[in-house]
């Protein structure tokens, strides 16, 4: 017979070792969060902390205006985890991304930074 | 008295129960993720399980106080929830017997009443049942009868203020009233309890905020997922006698490291009046997100 250690013991391992989804959030981005950049990036490209699904996941970029710089709809790169934006040519200003994830366990989660392109 | 602890045990215990407050979940607001604060509740719903909380809380010259506590969320719809908790404390006074026994157990419902994404602002509204106790729970501190309490909650991030780095500071608080089912009489030993007011307070600064919203500074990921913060905690009694259980607050600096389904918190207590306590204390919690474990059985709510 399990003693109650054991069987707590063995719910706890069981806890553990469940399988791990979890909301999608920004790990790292390219152009970096925050950052300025000497030349126009051709995309925006962010890796999440978990996969998500590009169908029902966003980026936006727009100008100081508030006009949209992005051409065409977010992709993945790679794995599920990096989704990215082309971008039309960008002449130097402050640029803000807008994201919204859904996560392949369907959490949704959303984020906004700024990166600005360097005048030359 | 009510049972065999001096007064300022009583007072101790009362702490001990503020410190045993429903932890409850992390909440996602807009761009914000509000963690789960350790001595008092935070503003949102959801599933989520802490195991274990181990509290060291400050206590009287002679006394020691070790609580091993647990808690269960299940939400019932997106913004409502059900919320246990209880605890085992093991009482050590100088002179005397050690105690063992379970604390008073907390059923609270919760209705996370006004999110705004936008503006990072979530508000709860909410009502802890305190249960009364067995003759093992008096004998650490805890309640001969039960009480109500009414509790407001709320968390607002400072994301969208221009305020450049400061921008990952949040604030979060919860303000209870406690309606006792039985009401203390002037000498304190009828086995009521006191009217009184909780309160806690929290300012925290999210580093994975900062990282992911403002500039990522380049830290390394264990870094990156610390939110270091400080909370208050206040007790205060409101209306009619209190013998023995006078106003105390505790201040808890610490941190909380967010992984991806769990998160681990550790304060220090530190009684910022003679009344709660004469030691500095402890509490270290383990918390799991269901919703993200097990986002299709334990972790979802019971009626979407």
């Amino acid at each position: 017979m399990h003693s109650a250690r054991t069987v707590a013991l063995a719910a706890g391992f069981a806890l553990l070792a469940a399988p791990a989804f979890a909301h999608a959030f920004l790990k790292t981005a390219s152009p970096a969060v925050g950052s300025t950049v000497s030349q126009a990036p051709g995309q925006v490209m962010i890796n999440f902390t978990e996969g998500v699904e590009p169908r029902f996941s966003t980026i936006t970029v727009q100008n100081a205006q508030g006009t949209p710089v992005e051409t065409g709809k977010p992709h993945l790169v790679g794995g599920d985890t990096h989704l990215a934006v082309a971008l039309k040519s960008l002449p130097p200003g402050t640029y803000t991304v807008v994201w919204h994830a859904t996560a392949t366990d369907t959490h949704k989660t959303q984020g906004t930074f700024h990166f600005t392109v360097a005048s030359k | 008295m009510r049972n065999a602890l001096p007064a300022v045990t009583l007072a101790c215990a009362g702490l001990a129960a503020l410190n045993a407050a429903p932890a409850a979940a992390h909440v996602v607001v807009g761009n914000r993720v509000f963690p789960v604060t350790l001595t008092f509740d935070d503003p949102g719903v959801g599933d989520e399980a802490t195991l274990p909380q181990f509290v060291y809380p400050p206590a009287p010259t002679g006394q020691n106080l070790y609580q091993f506590e647990w808690e269960y969320d299940k939400t019932i719809t997106p913004t409502t929830a059900v919320i246990y908790n209880q605890g085992w404390d093991i009482l050590q006074q100088q002179g005397m017997k050690t105690h063992t026994g379970l604390e008073n157990a907390v059923l609270t419902g919760k209705w996370q009443a006004i999110t705004f994404p936008r503006s990072e602002t979530v508000v709860s509204l909410g009502v802890m049942e305190e249960f009364a106790g067995s003759a093992a729970t008096q004998s650490i501190g805890g309640d001969e009868t039960g009480a109500t309490l009414p509790t407001f909650y709320f968390g607002q991030g400072l994301g969208p203020l221009p305020i450049g780095l400061l921008r990952p500071l949040a604030i979060t608080g919860e303000l209870s009233y406690s309606i006792p089912n039985h009401r203390l009489n002037s000498t304190g030993d009828n086995g009521g309890q006191p009217f009184f007011w909780a309160g806690g307070l929290s300012l925290q600064y999210s580093i994975p905020y900062l990282q992911s919203q403002v500039k990522n500074i380049g830290l390394p990921d264990f870094f990156g997922r610390m939110i270091p913060l400080v909370e208050l905690d206040w007790f205060s009694p409101a209306a009619g006698p209190a013998p023995g259980l006078p106003e105390t607050l505790t201040v808890a600096p610490g941190v909380i490291y967010m992984g991806d389904t769990y998160q681990v918190g550790l304060e220090a207590l530190i009684p910022a009046n003679s009344a709660a306590g004469s030691h500095i204390g402890a509490i270290l919690q383990v918390h799991f997100f269901f919703d993200d474990m097990f986002p299709n059985t334990l972790g979802k709510p019971l009626f979407q």
